[in-house]
C-alpha cells in the first residue's frame, strides 16, 4: 500500500542571522519525508539542528530556502498557517515550560479553545485526551503539583486534544527520570499505533531509537545516515563520529564480536540477543 | 572514622498542610575518604532534600550529620563552614551561572571562602583543567558556551572551593551521549589524580554502574537498600517495582539466567562481555 | 521557607463555598470590603468577623492554613496597631510614660488599635479564602468576565486576563527556582543568609541574574509552545467552563446583604451606644 507523504523537507536550509555575511546554518540541504502512520526518529547530538526540525515541520519556523510542506500546503503560504499547526503538533522538552493553565483540564482545553470549538466538543476532546495519555483521574490537579513524566503527559493531552495528524516529539525525555520516561515513551507508541498518529521523535536516547520505523541522523546541520534502524545501527563508526552511541545491546554485540566471538550483526532488541546468545551455545 | 558519617536523619516539608511531606525518613550511612558512592532513587524519593542536609543547608529536624566525627549543625558557623567542606554541585548547574566571565564564576565560592587573589586564582585554574575546560574560555562570558562546556564551568566552580568531598546531583542530565561520556570519565580522573571523595545522586543506573564503589537506594523518604552494584543489581526485582532501572547489561545477562544458562553477574559493558564469551567457551562442558 | 508561603495557594475541594459561582465571590467580597469599612462600632464589626468565621467553617479548610496566612501579615498588623496607640491622642489619658512631651496611651489609641486589628483580621480571612477555594484559572476568568464591559473603551481585557493566568501559573514554578537557586549559591558560600547587608545586597546578585535568563528563557519557550497550539490574540476564543450562576450564588447573597446591612445599620444606630459599645472612629 503506497501511502503519501505527510511532511517533506526538499533542499531545506535554516540560517540563523540571515544579514550576516557567514551566515551559521542550524540546517543544510535537508530533504527528507514522513510518511502517514510512521514513527520516524530524529538522531543527532546536542546542537545538531534537529530542534530546528521540529520548528519547521509546523511552520513556526520558515526555511531560509527550499520547500517545506505539511498534507501538501506550503509551510510559507500564510493562508495555510493555522491548518499546519493544527495539523502538526508539537511537544517540547520542559514540560514546565509549555503548560499554561494551572489545572490539567484546564491546560488541556487551551488548544481546542483557540481552535474556537464549541463548549460540548470541547470537552469531549479534552477527557478523551486525558484518557490516551491515562491522566483523566488527575484532571482537576494542579500542574505544578505533578511529577516530570505527568506534566509531560498533560503537554501531550494538550496536544492531542486539537487532533493533529502528526506529532513532533523534541527530546520529551530528557528532563525524566528512568519511570517518567517510560511512561511518556509507552503513551507515544501508543498514539503511533492504536490512534494512527504520525509520529517524529527527536532524542539522543539510543535505547529508544530501536522501535523506530526509520532513522534520520543528523550531524552539523546535515542529514548524516539514514534508514531501518539496523540498517542505522550498524554504521557504529559514523554513528560515533556524530556524537552519538549504539544501544546497549548493539554495544554488547559488537563488544562480543571484538573479543572474537562470531556474533551476528545487526542485533537491537534484548530478545534478539537472547536468541542470538542461545543458538551460539547451541553451536559450539 | 569515616570521613561522613549521616545518624538517623530526618526531614519533611509543609507540616500542617493538606500537602505535607516526610521528604527523609530516619535516614544513616557513612562515607570513607576516596570513595565514590551513588545515591539512587527516583524523583521525590527524597534524594535532594538528603543532599541539601548534608552540606549545612538544610538542617535535619532530627538526627546528626558528622564531618570528621563533627556536627556540622553544632552552631552557625560550623554549618556556613560545612557548605565550603562538601562541595555540593546541584541538577542543572549551568542555570545558576552569572558573572561576566566563566573566571569570575568558578572564582565566586573560592571569593566567599575569603581566601587571597592569588590563591583564588590558582584554584580557578587547577578548578577549569580539571574539568577540561580550556584556558582561552576563562575570560568569556558563561553564556556564550555550548552546553556541555556551560555544564562543566559550574562545576568547576564547586571544584575550586577544594571541598573535601564532592556531591554531584544528576550530573548528567540533558547531556548528549558525547557529552555524558565527557562528564563520566572528568569524574573519574578528578577521583584517580586528586583521591577525591565524591557523591553522585542520580536515577540512571547506568550511571552508578559506570563509577561507584557503593549504591545507596532510597524511595519514599527511606534507605531501602545499600551494597556493592553488583549486590544492589541483583536486587532487580526490587529496584524495578521502585520505578527504577537495572543497567542493561545486567538485564540481560539476568534473563539468560533465568532460561537457564549459568553466568556469574556483571553490570558494566566490559564485564558483561567477558562473562558471556567465557560463557560461550565454557559452553561446550556443560 | 519560601515552600511554605500559602496566599495565593488554592486547596481543591467540594464545600459550598468552592461551588460558589467565581464571579459572585469576587462581587461577595467586594461588598463584604465595603461594608466592613462602613462598620463603626465593635458590635458590627463582631458580626463581620462572626460572618467571616462562619465562612471559613463552611469552607472545611483547615483553621491551621488560615492561621498560616495571618502569620505572614502579623507583622503589618502589629504594626498599625502600634501607630494608631502611638498618633491616637482622643479619649482619656491611660498611661504617660514620659514626663515631658505630649506622648500618651489613650482610651482612644487603644479602642482604635483593637478595632483595627479585628477589621485587618475579618478582611484577611475573606480575602484569602478567596484564593484558596477558587482556581487561579478560575479566578482569572471571572475577573474577565466582570471586566468585560471595559472592552467597549478598547482595553485588552483578554490579554489582560490571559497573562494574569499565565503568572499565576508561574509564580510557584519561579518560587522553586528561586529556592533552588538560592540553596545553589549559598552552596557556594554566597552570603545570602549571613553576612552584612552590604555582602547580602552583593550576593543577591548571583540569584537575580539566573533567575532574570531563565525567565526569559521559560516566557520564550512558552509563547513557542502556545503559538504551537494555535494562540493567535485569543478575542474569540471559546471556553471549556461556562460560569452559571446557581441558587448557593442567590442564597449566600441573601445572607451577605442581610449581615453587611445589619452591621452597617448597628454601627449608625443607639443599641449599640446601648450596649456600652461606642463608636470609635468618627
Amino acid at each position: 500500500m503506497e501511502q503519501k507523504d505527510l511532511i517533506s523537507f526538499q533542499n531545506v536550509y535554516y540560517a540563523y542571522e540571515e544579514e550576516a555575511e557567514e551566515p551559521a546554518y542550524a540546517l543544510k540541504n535537508v530533504t527528507f519525508s514522513v510518511k502517514e502512520g510512521e514513527f520516524l526518529f530524529i538522531l543527532g547530538h546536542n546542537g545538531s539542528g534537529k530542534s530546528t526540525v521540529a520548528k519547521l515541520a509546523n511552520g513556526l519556523l520558515l526555511p531560509t530556502s527550499g520547500v517545506v510542506t505539511v498534507d501538501g500546503a506550503d509551510t510559507k503560504d500564510e493562508n495555510a498557517q493555522m491548518d499546519v499547526r493544527k495539523k502538526v503538533g508539537v511537544v517540547f522538552q520542559n514540560p514546565d515550560n509549555q503548560i499554561v493553565a494551572s489545572i490539567v483540564e484546564e491546560d488541556v482545553a487551551f488548544g481546542p479553545e483557540n481552535l474556537c470549538l464549541p463548549r460540548e466538543e470541547i470537552r469531549a476532546r479534552v477527557d478523551e485526551a486525558l484518557r490516551s495519555v491515562d491522566m483523566t483521574e488527575k484532571r482537576h490537579a494542579e500542574t505544578y503539583r505533578l511529577s516530570g513524566g505527568q506534566k509531560q503527559r498533560v503537554a501531550i493531552a494538550g496536544v492531542i486534544a486539537m487532533r493533529p495528524k502528526c506529532i513532533v516529539f523534541d527530546e520529551p525525555t530528557a528532563m525524566l527520570d528512568p519511570k517518567g520516561r517510560r511512561a511518556v515513551l509507552h503513551t507515544i507508541r501508543d498514539l503511533n499505533t492504536r490512534f494512527g498518529i504520525t509520529v517524529i521523535l527527536i532524542t539522543h536516547f539510543m535505547e529508544e531509537a530501536a522501535q523506530a520505523d526509520r532513522i534520520l541522523v543528523l550531524n552539523d546541520a546535515e542529514i548524516a545516515l539514514e534508514g531501518r534502524p539496523r540498517e542505522v545501527f550498524s554504521e557504529y563508526e559514523l554513528l560515533l563520529s556524530c556524537g552519538l552511541e549504539l544501544p546497549d545491546t548493539a554495544k554488547l554485540g559488537k563488544a562480543l564480536q571484538e573479543s572474537g566471538v562470531p556474533f551476528p550483526d545487526g542485533i537491537l532488541s534484548p530478545d534478539e540477543f537472547l536468541e542470538a546468545y542461545m543458538r551460539l551455545r547451541k553451536d559450539h | 572514622m569515616p570521613l561522613l558519617e549521616v545518624q538517623n536523619i530526618s526531614f519533611g516539608y509543609g507540616h500542617h498542610t493538606p500537602f505535607e511531606v516526610q521528604a527523609v525518613k530516619d535516614i544513616s550511612f557513612a562515607i570513607e575518604k576516596g570513595e565514590c558512592v551513588a545515591v539512587i532513587g527516583h524523583t521525590g524519593s527524597g534524594k535532594s532534600t538528603l543532599m541539601q542536609m548534608l552540606n549545612g543547608l538544610l538542617k535535619p529536624e532530627s538526627g546528626q550529620v558528622l564531618l570528621n566525627g563533627e556536627n556540622i549543625y553544632q552552631n552557625k558557623k560550623t554549618a556556613a563552614k560545612a557548605r565550603f567542606q562538601v562541595g555540593l554541585c546541584f541538577q542543572y548547574p549551568e542555570y545558576q551561572l552569572f558573572a561576566e566571565t566563566c573566571a569570575e564564576d568558578i572564582a565566586f565560592g573560592p571569593k566567599n571562602m575569603g581566601l587571597s587573589p592569588e590563591e583564588i586564582r590558582k584554584r580557578v585554574l587547577l578548578a577549569s583543567e580539571i574539568v577540561g575546560l580550556p584556558a582561552d574560555k576563562l575570560d568569556v562570558s558563561p553564556f556564550d558556551l555550548s552546553g556541555g562546556q556551560k555544564r562543566r564551568c559550574a562545576i568547576a566552580g564547586v571544584i575550586a572551593m577544594q571541598p573535601e568531598i564532592l556531591i554531584l546531583d544528576e550530573p548528567t542530565a540533558g547531556l548528549d551521549p558525547a557529552g555524558r561520556e565527557e562528564i563520566l570519565s572528568m569524574i573519574g580522573r578528578y577521583r584517580k589524580d586528586r583521591g577525591a571523595t565524591v557523591l553522585i545522586v542520580t536515577h540512571s543506573m547506568e550511571t552508578a554502574a559506570a563509577i561507584a564503589d557503593r549504591i545507596l537506594v532510597m524511595n519514599g523518604g527511606r534507605l531501602v537498600l545499600s551494597g556493592s552494584p553488583e549486590e544492589i543489581f541483583s536486587e532487580s526485582e526490587a529496584l524495578l517495582e521502585m520505578g527504577l532501572d537495572i543497567p542493561s547489561f545486567a538485564r540481560i545477562i539476568l534473563a539468560l539466567r533465568s532460561r537457564g544458562v549459568e553466568l556469574p553477574s556483571a553490570y558494566t559493558l566490559k564485564d558483561a562481555a567477558r562473562v558471556l564469551s567465557d560463557g560461550l567457551r565454557g559452553g561446550g562442558r556443560l | 521557607m519560601i515552600k511554605d508561603i500559602t496566599i495565593g495557594q488554592f486547596f481543591p475541594g467540594n464545600s459550598f463555598v468552592h461551588k460558589l459561582d467565581p464571579r459572585a465571590k469576587i462581587l461577595f467580597l467586594i461588598v463584604y470590603i465595603v461594608a466592613l469599612f462602613l462598620c463603626r462600632s465593635f458590635f458590627s464589626l463582631l458580626l463581620m468577623l462572626a460572618f467571616s468565621l462562619f465562612t471559613v467553617i463552611l469552607s472545611r479548610i483547615s483553621p491551621k492554613m488560615i492561621w498560616k496566612s495571618m502569620k505572614a501579615i502579623l507583622v503589618i498588623v502589629v504594626f498599625t496597631a502600634v501607630l494608631q496607640i502611638v498618633y491616637n491622642d482622643k479619649g482619656d489619658i491611660l498611661w504617660k510614660p514620659f514626663a515631658s512631651g505630649s506622648f500618651a496611651v489613650t482610651t482612644g489609641g487603644v479602642y482604635g488599635a483593637v478595632f483595627l486589628i479585628v477589621r485587618i483580621i475579618a478582611l484577611i480571612l475573606l480575602t484569602s479564602l478567596l484564593t484558596y477555594t477558587t482556581s487561579a484559572t478560575l479566578l482569572t476568568d471571572a475577573i474577565e468576565k466582570l471586566l468585560s464591559p471595559l472592552k467597549l473603551l478598547h482595553v485588552p481585557v483578554h490579554s489582560l486576563a490571559m497573562m494574569m493566568t499565565i503568572a499565576l501559573r508561574f509564580i510557584p514554578t519561579l518560587l522553586r527556582e528561586i529556592d533552588i537557586i538560592m540553596s545553589a549559591q549559598k552552596a557556594r558560600g554566597a552570603m545570602l543568609d549571613n553576612g552584612s547587608m552590604g555582602q547580602r545586597i552583593k550576593a543577591l546578585v548571583s540569584v537575580f541574574v539566573p533567575l532574570l535568563v531563565s525567565s526569559f528563557r521559560r516566557a520564550s519557550e512558552l509563547a513557542t509552545a502556545m503559538e504551537c497550539r494555535c494562540y493567535t490574540d485569543g478575542a474569540n476564543r471559546t471556553r471549556l467552563r461556562v460560569m452559571r450562576f446557581s441558587w448557593r450564588d442567590a442564597a449566600a447573597a441573601v445572607v451577605l446583604i442581610a449581615v453587611s446591612f445589619a452591621a452597617v445599620f448597628l454601627s449608625f444606630c443607639p443599641i449599640s451606644t446601648i450596649l456600652l459599645f461606642q463608636p470609635v472612629i468618627s
